[in-house]
């Protein structure tokens, strides 16, 4: 196989794989504060797992934008990353996919200085975790490759189904404690 | 009118059961959860690189080409030879030695 299919099926499969993390990820932050995994675990279980999973997805997701940069028939440029629907190929799904890096990447800084924020700031950059994974999920079906396969597109239709059902449970119960408490729930 | 739309949520929404964690969860070991999770994203990693590998031109690839670009043919203009076809033989006596033999020869 040659260095330039190398870096293909590594792109393939690196964004895949951080697409599942990602997903490990989104589900266990719902869930610490909808209690939708009290069933598998305590909310400290869940903490740690929602802490790993960053472990996780940041080296994949690494690993598909360098394939993707060192690739030279996927013609991504490094302004690419930095300036969305410029490519010359897929010019939208591509650009989707840099939005979403570029969210993901506020997300983590926001999180690694959460210090040096108010919790109401940090929990409004952190919230747009919801957004960088929508626009995720529609560059993932818009370029991937391989989501015109019927298990793998049924596996990620699933999983967007869990996470929106783990979503409305989050809102409702948000609901409800605005509503006991009378005043605006203030969570994350 | 909105208002009170929102305010008959908001008491529907009272009337749910308060979350309680569960009494006896399944995993208590931390170590077991990051196991787990790391399980399934290496799995995810190592199948689709072993399909990706056997499945390399993917004719459903909306951002690699599925082959390579073929050169297209293209119509080469032959000197016109004003209407005289000229004929020279293709086959030609030769001094070797046959080498296959017919029931005939």
């Amino acid at each position: 196989m040659s260095p330039d299919l190398i870096l293909w099926v590594l792109a393939r499969s690196s964004g895949t794989a951080a697409l599942v993390a990602l997903s490990l990820s989104l589900l266990s932050g719902i869930a610490l504060r909808a209690g939708v995994l009290a069933w598998l675990t305590q909310n400290r279980g869940v903490r740690v797992l929602h802490d790993f999973t960053s472990v996780l997805w940041l080296p994949l997701g690494l690993a598909h934008v360098i394939t993707l940069l060192l690739d030279p028939t996927a013609h991504i440029a490094l302004t690419d990353l930095v300036i969305p629907f410029r490519a010359s190929y897929g010019w939208f799904a591509v650009g989707l996919g840099t939005i979403s890096l570029q969210l993901l990447v506020v997300v983590m800084l926001s999180t690694w200085l959460r210090r040096h924020q108010t919790h109401a700031q940090w929990l409004a950059l952190h919230r747009l975790s919801y957004l960088a994974f929508a626009t995720l999920f529609a560059h993932t079906l818009l370029a991937g490759t391989d989501f015109t396969q019927p298990l793998v597109a049924r596996l990620a239709w699933a999983t967007a189904l869990i996470l929106c059902a783990a979503g409305a449970v989050r809102l409702a119960r948000a609901a409800a404690r605005e509503a006991r408490s009378g005043r605006p729930a203030a969570a994350s | 009118m909105r208002r009170r739309g929102r305010r008959a949520f908001l008491e529907r929404m009272a009337r749910l059961p308060a979350p309680r964690a569960h009494r006896t969860p399944r995993i208590r070991s931390m170590s077991l959860l990051r196991a787990i999770a790391a399980a399934i994203t290496l799995v995810s990693f190592g199948g689709m690189t072993a399909y990706a590998a056997t499945h390399v031109q993917n004719p459903d690839a909306p951002l690699k080409p599925a082959v390579a670009a073929a050169p297209t043919p293209t119509a080469t203009a032959t000197p016109a030879t004003r209407g005289r076809t000229r004929l020279t033989p293709g086959v030609s006596v030769t001094g070797q030695a046959p080498l296959t033999r017919t029931r005939t020869s």
